[in-house]
């Protein structure tokens, strides 16, 4: 056989807006599908993580005495409920084209629309959340420039889908990709300033947790709910970490995609 | 066939590497010899418009992998693709839809999967669903509906979808018999508009009934091509050839047009199975109809074909004609006939045509299987039921 010829005439692309007309139906799918079956529906969303500040709130400031931070609940709620989206969102990317076989092994669409709807579909739960710490930055009475949860949201939305369409274009063919994702979650949880901030720490783990790209988000939304100041220099680091998983999380998900069909 | 073809495959192969279960730890740091093997190759294969065109094969022999390839979401190994811009599969029953939502959200988010915009699917709601037959039902979460609304409904998104190429995946045979009827018509219907269709089946009348030509895939390699019928005919041969210790196998009880053959029985005076039968028995077969579509008057043709010698006898059924059929309704034939032939294999062929001989209904060819052991001092093809006597004359 002679050096294996391959020319796959590729039907012209469609025009963008109907990729996004499709992505925009599969993540309602998703956000829709989530709740579905609970009373509460998408409270849920906002009702897990709040219950989570709440004790951790409780536990840190009654129990272990811990001051030195102002409206400690509120801070740590406005650090749980982005960090509760950056995980869900995570993970959900993770296993988006395992989840999608059947529709992966049939359907020619751009691959890459499972993960990103999966990120969309916890994107859409987590304006509930974005309603709740507009409610408590009221009612604690220091909002700040509310105009700077819409950079939060952008930003941390591109940092889950550069780092879930990594992941997700390794647990294609590594299926034990998504429980190693679930137990670095659960580092990061820790090595992220939720319930904490990063003046307590030593100036060692201060130097290392720049390179978590959650601390400049968290930064920005407790500036917009919190009137707490903006660490720029964490804000620029988020956004470089952001850009290369971005290149390479599409790189790598462009170059696995060819055999996902295959691999399902 | 004039035109440009919609769909060309050249010299098209995919292989696959048979991997251990990897875990991330062992695929990295592992690495294995994988072994490869090719699950399709060197097929060529044209899909004009208005065509329909088979692929057959038993069981892993490269349908799927063909289906796969031609849907362009897998990338074959070698060769050279071109595919129209709308394809449509057929997605698999449960695949595409979610249970927990309604026919509505599943229908519009199916539809846009297969390539409609929102404003499309809007415009063409009501055909799908009224094709379906699942209006009164359409609210519901689909995990309510009974398997038959489910198909039906994921059989109309893919029909109303306007593609340049339909793939029809195995779905027809499970739906029941007057839902493959309309899927068949509204197929039929889609070819005389110009669509390509590729008709993936184990159903050999089916695609019989339904291709234009069809090709036979086996280990991955195309091993005849051409028209249906001699294509589905080289595949009937290639499976009784293997049927040693089956004698009786009925090669395909598939949906066909109007009739369908549910089963075909046969037993000689002495009832004896058919690999033990004498030269000159009287062989009595009884085939059993259903029609799953009103169906017109027909008469029944029979043959016998030998092994290796084609057509032996071949007679029809004279002024008894089979009555016009409803829809459901089941009928038996009997035939009788005297076992003139010598000892060797045959097999039985038969068919229903129009009164009048224009259009064959359905056909089955090769349908049972029977041994006739030789008359012991006889050869030949015939047997002439023998008999000597002797005299003494005086002179």
């Amino acid at each position: 056989m002679s050096a294996a010829a391959i020319t796959v005439d590729v039907p012209a692309p469609r025009r963008t807006r109907h990729w996004v007309a499709l992505w925009w139906a599969l993540s309602r799918k998703n956000f829709q599908v989530r709740y579905k079956r609970a009373s509460l529906g998408m409270m849920w969303v906002v009702i897990q993580p709040t219950l989570q500040a709440l004790v951790v709130a409780f536990v840190f400031q009654r129990v272990f005495r811990i001051t030195g931070t102002d409206r400690y609940p509120a801070f740590v709620l406005a650090g749980m409920l982005p960090w509760a989206y950056f995980a869900q969102g995570v993970n959900a990317a993770t296993t988006a084209i395992v989840e999608n076989s059947a529709l992966v092994k049939k359907v020619a669409v751009p691959l890459l629309l499972f993960p990103l709807a999966s990120v969309g579909g916890i994107a859409l739960t987590f304006m509930a959340s974005l309603v709740v710490m507009l409610v408590v930055g009221v009612v604690n009475g220091h909002l700040g420039p509310v105009y700077l949860l819409l950079p939060a949201v952008v930003l941390q939305s591109l940092l889950i889908g550069g780092l879930g369409a990594l992941t997700c274009s390794f647990n294609v063919a590594y299926r034990d990709v998504r429980y190693a994702v679930e137990s670095a979650l659960v580092i990061g949880f820790y090595a992220t300033p939720v319930f904490y901030t990063l003046d307590r720490l030593p100036p060692g783990a201060r130097r290392l947790l720049r390179f978590n790209p959650m601390d400049g988000i968290l930064s920005l939304y407790r500036a917009a709910i919190l009137d707490r100041p903006v660490d720029g220099a964490a804000v620029a680091w988020s956004i470089g970490i952001t850009t290369a998983f971005l290149v390479v999380g599409l790189a790598a998900f462009r170059w696995r995609s060819r055999e996902f069909a295959d691999l399902v | 066939m004039s035109g440009a073809p919609l769909f060309v495959a050249r010299g098209v192969g995919k292989r696959y590497t048979l991997r251990p279960e990897r875990s991330i730890v062992l695929g990295l740091f592992k690495r294995e010899r994988a072994r490869s093997f090719w699950a399709l190759r060197h097929l060529d294969l044209e899909v004009h418009p208005g065509e329909v065109v088979g692929v057959i094969g038993r069981n892993g022999a490269g349908k799927s992998t063909f289906l796969k390839v031609a849907a362009g979401v897998s990338t074959p190994n070698e060769g050279t693709l071109q595919r129209p811009r709308f394809i449509a599969p057929l997605i698999e029953v449960g695949a595409g839809f979610h249970p927990e939502l309604t026919g509505r959200e599943n229908v519009e988010l199916n539809a846009q999967l297969l390539g409609l915009s929102p404003k499309e699917v809007r415009a063409r709601f009501d055909d799908i669903v009224e094709f379906a037959g699942v209006a009164y039902a359409i609210d519901q979460p689909v995990k309510q509906y009974s398997s038959g609304m489910f198909m039906r409904l994921g059989f109309s998104i893919a029909v109303h979808t306007t593609p340049e190429l339909l793939v029809v995946d195995e779905v027809l045979a499970v739906g029941d018999i007057p839902f493959q009827t309309r899927c068949i018509e509204r197929i039929e219907a889609m070819r005389a508009e110009g669509v390509g269709v590729l008709f993936v089946s184990h159903s050999l009348s089916a695609v019989q009934r339904l291709c234009d030509r069809a090709v036979l895939l086996e280990k991955g390699e195309p091993v005849a091509e051409g028209d249906a019928t001699t294509v589905v005919a080289a595949y009937q041969r290639r499976i009784t050839s293997e049927l040693h210790g089956t004698p009786t196998e009925v090669v395909d009880m598939g949906p066909t047009g109007d009739l369908q053959l549910l089963d075909v029985e046969a037993v000689n005076t002495s009832g004896t199975t058919p690999e033990e039968w004498q030269p000159g028995d009287l062989v009595t077969v009884r085939f059993q109809f259903a029609a799953y579509h009103d169906a017109p008057a027909g008469r029944i043709n029979v043959g016998i074909e030998r092994d290796g010698a084609g057509m032996v006898s071949q007679w029809h059924s004279g002024a008894l004609m089979l009555p016009p059929m409803v829809a459901g309704q089941h009928l038996e034939v009997t035939a009788s006939f005297r076992l003139n032939v010598a000892g060797g294999t045959y097999f039985l062929t038969g068919s229903v045509s129009a009164v009048d001989w224009s259009v064959p209904f359905v056909s089955f060819p090769r349908c049972l299987r029977f041994e006739v052991e030789a008359r012991p001092g006889a050869i030949g093809l015939v047997d002439v039921e023998p008999s000597f006597s002797l005299a003494e004359v005086t002179v």
